[in-house]
């Protein structure tokens, strides 16, 4: 049987990263394929050259049996291939049934008729309405989009990309925000649509449980290539995936522990944070005390970033208390937050791209409270290399100390940086601040393995300099070495809070949560 | 599905044919009562309803663009002035009114398609610098160039008469010449009434609100984008047509960014998200204008602030705050 879509060796590359670099696939019709694979993997973007969105550097596109490499994205749409987006893409000032209303013209070849009653055009009625039936949205016709739930909102999104009667669906994520009450909404939706036997599904998913029961191929990403590619009781097996999974293997937990002074330094009690009306974070209470590493550990869309991010007053918890020291900061600005001791190192970095290493770590040069003046005044902030001895206040030279790399490419401005040393230097700048509670988010994300040794030895001695440090991560096995203790989040609350060392010798806890595989066997 | 009332795609509720009946004889008795104006009014009084239509027309085009499509165009003056010029000149040459309005239309269109090819495919800010920048070049070129009458503009515009099959209609009196631009507005009125109730127009607030999806509901929306630019172009350069008869001369000004401006503040100010914002506002504007002229030489300033209070007080424009207001009681 021809293929439905076939993808010669496709690239894509911005700047000097690579993220699609020689995806070669094929997808038989009537088959449901889910792309996986970690964070920056090249997933959306693959959708992206799939779908017109983005055009490739290279490589070739058939869809049916013609070529669509470099077609504009509403031609893609009207010879079959329809995509939803991982972020909500409604409109969201026009009622649910005009949402509908949009694709089903489109699909009708009315959409540029001018002189006719939109309503007047044949077949769109009954169209929208069938469509408002199936996807239980009849109350809410009338509603602005803007005013749906946001799981109202997902099954609209996914609705109006199978209102163009696609033959290939490519669904970006379909679940992403959901609540575990909301999901098997749209896995019902998902399952009619493909019962009706039109429709080939391509999903970019992030939930294993879905990925697993829904799938009759899984294709795994890993930095812009595919990985592995296979039905889902091979890929289950598969070691290499695994890896990707579980990170690295990395060996015995890293040194300097029991530096913690016991006094608490940051209190969190059942805060809950919203985006609109989606409550990702729900009833969260953490406890971190002086010196501590400790771990928020989770897959993708669990609530960790938004933790961070709550933390640091970017989305601001609607209710709850987050205590820094006896002080209530969780309604503060992220700048008086960061004023009183905290440093946020989010995911993708947002080093300065146009200013040298150096000048990225001393725009954020700043003494902090927790260092002694006796310290401050020993280590010039901007002072050449010191003698290596560790006191109390970070500058340029502790952090060309702690990561040598930098040192020699300060002079490089930030887009000539690679992801890892870019990495390296969010923490630095982070550092810098002197904070007494760093907050890193999914620092080992996208980086080798032996960058990831490298950043945990870091860690290590950053936490001898007595900063508290809690990470969000999703890789197991390196989270579990650098940290003292775990919280497991899920959905956006907490269900386990364990040591380290517990959960390195019951790997078991893991499985439920996260739904990888073993932890101890690599490590 | 059998609760769904007759409609649902809709977004208005569907009226009764009693309801439908009294809106139109409502709209009858309107448009009755704007032609028979003439009978009780001063020639000033006319000059300054005619002002307020073509003004009207001229907001309505810009808002097509702007309210329904979600791009702010600074250089609408371009297709107003091009109408206005070539409408002079065609008059100068050959004294009949339609034969004027349709040449100044034609040429109006031409601008648009060409203006807008560059402009549409940028969004935003870009989009808006853009259509200024043309905007001005189109002011420089008629304010330059001799052919233009240069800064004096064309003068001695005839009031043409209207000559249509076995009649001909003098145009001199102002109450004649008053009927015409009502009738042209009125007729414009219900075509883009039509116009964006159609699928078109759901399409176009699409379009607004997310020009991506647009493009991912199959549906080219670039070239969807120029369409309605060019018939906003259309719109403008026809109330830029009216514009000489009335005052027997067009200036450069016409073409001037703070013309572009006038369009923007009427749909600012009545609405911009409302079909009728556009008419409260032209109306406001022409006339707020009149009285300050007459009690200050600082009209102008007087003028700012008032705007200043009324876009400050009345979020979403005068007709968009009252229709709010109207909802919440219901």
């Amino acid at each position: 049987m021809t293929p439905l879509l076939r993808v010669e060796d496709l690239r894509k590359s911005f700047g000097e990263v690579s993220a699609v670099d020689g995806v070669s696939l094929d997808l038989a019709p009537g088959q449901l394929t889910c792309i996986i694979g970690p964070n920056g993997a090249g997933k959306t973007t693959l959708v992206n050259l799939l779908t017109g969105r983005l055009a490739p550097d290279g490589g070739r596109i058939d869809f049916n049996g013609r070529e669509i490499t470099r077609m504009r994205a509403h031609a893609r749409v009207q010879l079959g291939l329809s995509r939803s987006f991982q972020v909500n893409s409604v409109f969201p000032h026009l009622t649910v049934a005009e949402n509908l209303a949009i694709p089903t013209l489109a699909r009708l070849g009315r959409s540029g008729a001018m002189l006719q009653r939109a309503e007047r055009v044949s077949g769109l009625e009954d169209a929208v309405r069938r469509l408002l039936a199936e996807w239980h949205l009849e109350d809410e016709r009338k509603m602005s989009a803007a005013a749906l739930s946001h799981g109202s909102q997902r099954l609209l999104e996914i609705a109006i990309a199978v209102a163009t009667r696609p033959r290939l669906l490519i669904l970006d994520e379909p679940t992403a925000g959901l609540s575990p009450a909301e999901k098997p909404q749209v896995l019902a939706q998902l399952r009619r649509v493909a019962a009706s036997g039109e429709t080939t599904f391509v999903l970019v998913e992030h939930d294993m449980d879905i990925v697993f029961s829904l799938a009759d191929r899984i294709v795994v990403m890993h930095r812009g290539r595919i990985l592995a590619d296979g039905a889902p009781a091979v890929i289950r097996k598969d070691p290499v995936v695994r890896e990707v999974y579980l990170g690295a293997a990395l060996d015995a937990p890293v040194g300097g522990r029991g530096v913690s002074s016991g006094e608490p330094l940051l209190a969190v009690a059942g805060m809950n944070t919203f985006y609109g009306q989606s409550h990702v974070i729900q009833d969260v209470s953490m406890l971190l005390k002086e010196g501590e590493v400790v771990v928020l550990l989770g897959r993708n869309g669990a609530g960790k970033t938004t933790t961070l991010r709550s933390l640091m007053g970017l989305t601001p918890p609607r209710s709850g208390q987050v205590v820094l020291r006896r002080k209530e900061i969780s309604r503060l600005p992220p700048h008086e937050i960061a004023a009183a001791g905290v440093a946020y190192v989010p995911e993708d970095r947002r080093i300065f791209l146009d200013l040298t290493a150096r000048d990225n770590l001393l725009i954020a040069a700043r003494q902090g409270r927790h260092a002694s003046s006796a310290s401050r005044q020993n280590f010039p902030r901007c002072g050449s290399a010191s003698n290596g001895e560790w006191g109390g206040g970070w500058d340029l030279a502790r952090v060309w100390a702690l990561f040598p790399a930098l040192a020699d490419i300060q002079h490089h401005r930030g887009d000539q940086l690679s992801g890892g040393q870019q990495k390296m230097l969010a923490i630095g700048r982070a550092l810098m601040s002197n904070p007494d509670l760093l907050l890193l988010d999914e620092p080992s994300e996208g980086l080798a393995p032996a960058v990831i040794r490298a950043l945990a030895d870091a860690i290590g001695r950053i936490r001898a300099e007595g900063v508290t440090i809690l990470l969000a991560e999703q890789n197991a096995a390196f989270a579990t070495r650098v940290a003292d203790r775990v919280y497991i989040i899920e959905n956006g609350h907490i269900p386990l809070e364990e040591e380290s060392t517990y959960i390195r010798a019951h790997p078991e806890v893991l499985q439920r949560y996260l739904a990888v595989e073993d932890v101890s066997e690599h490590g | 599905m059998s609760t769904l009332p007759r409609t649902v795609v809709s977004a208005s509720p569907g009226r009764s044919a009693r309801a439908r009946s009294l809106v139109f004889v409502g709209f009858a008795g309107l448009v009755l009562a704007l032609l028979l104006l003439p009978l009780g009014t001063n020639q000033f009084q006319l000059f300054l309803l005619t002002r307020i239509a073509i003004l009207t027309l001229f907001a309505m085009g810009f808002n097509l663009v702007f309210g329904y499509g979600g791009l702010l165009s600074f250089g609408h003056a371009a297709f107003y002035s091009a109408g206005a010029y070539t409408a002079g000149f065609v008059l100068k040459a050959y004294p009949s009114l339609l034969v004027g309005v349709a040449g100044g239309v034609v040429v109006a269109v031409i601008l648009g398609v060409v203006i807008g090819f560059f402009s549409v495919r940028h969004l935003d800010i870009y989009f808006s610098m853009l259509t200024l920048a043309f905007g001005m070049l189109i002011y420089s070129l008629v304010w330059k160039s001799g052919f233009t009458g240069g800064d004096n503009g064309l003068i001695e515009i005839p009031r043409a008469p209207l000559v249509l099959p076995g009649l001909e209609i003098p145009m001199t009196p102002i109450g004649h010449y008053y009927e015409f631009v009502i009738v042209i507005t009125i007729v414009v009125l219900a075509v883009l009434w039509r116009i964006v109730h159609s699928p078109f127009g759901v399409v176009l607030r699409g379009m607004r609100e997310n020009p991506e999806r647009v493009e991912f509901a199959g549906i080219p929306m670039r070239r969807y984008r120029l369409i309605a630019f060019v018939l906003s172009a259309a719109i403008a350069g026809l109330a830029g047509t009216l514009l000489g008869p009335l005052e027997n001369t067009v200036g450069p000004e016409s073409a001037h960014w703070a013309t572009s401006g006038e369009p923007v503040l009427a749909s600012l100010l009545g609405g911009a998200s409302t079909f009728s914002g556009p008419i409260v506002g032209a109306i406001l504007l022409v006339l707020i204008k009149e009285i300050m002229e007459r009690y200050t030489p600082y009209w102008l300033l007087a003028m700012g602030m008032v705007l200043v209070v009324l876009v400050l007080s009345f979020r979403g424009g005068i007709v968009g705050s009252l229709r709010a207001l109207w909802q919440k009681r219901a």
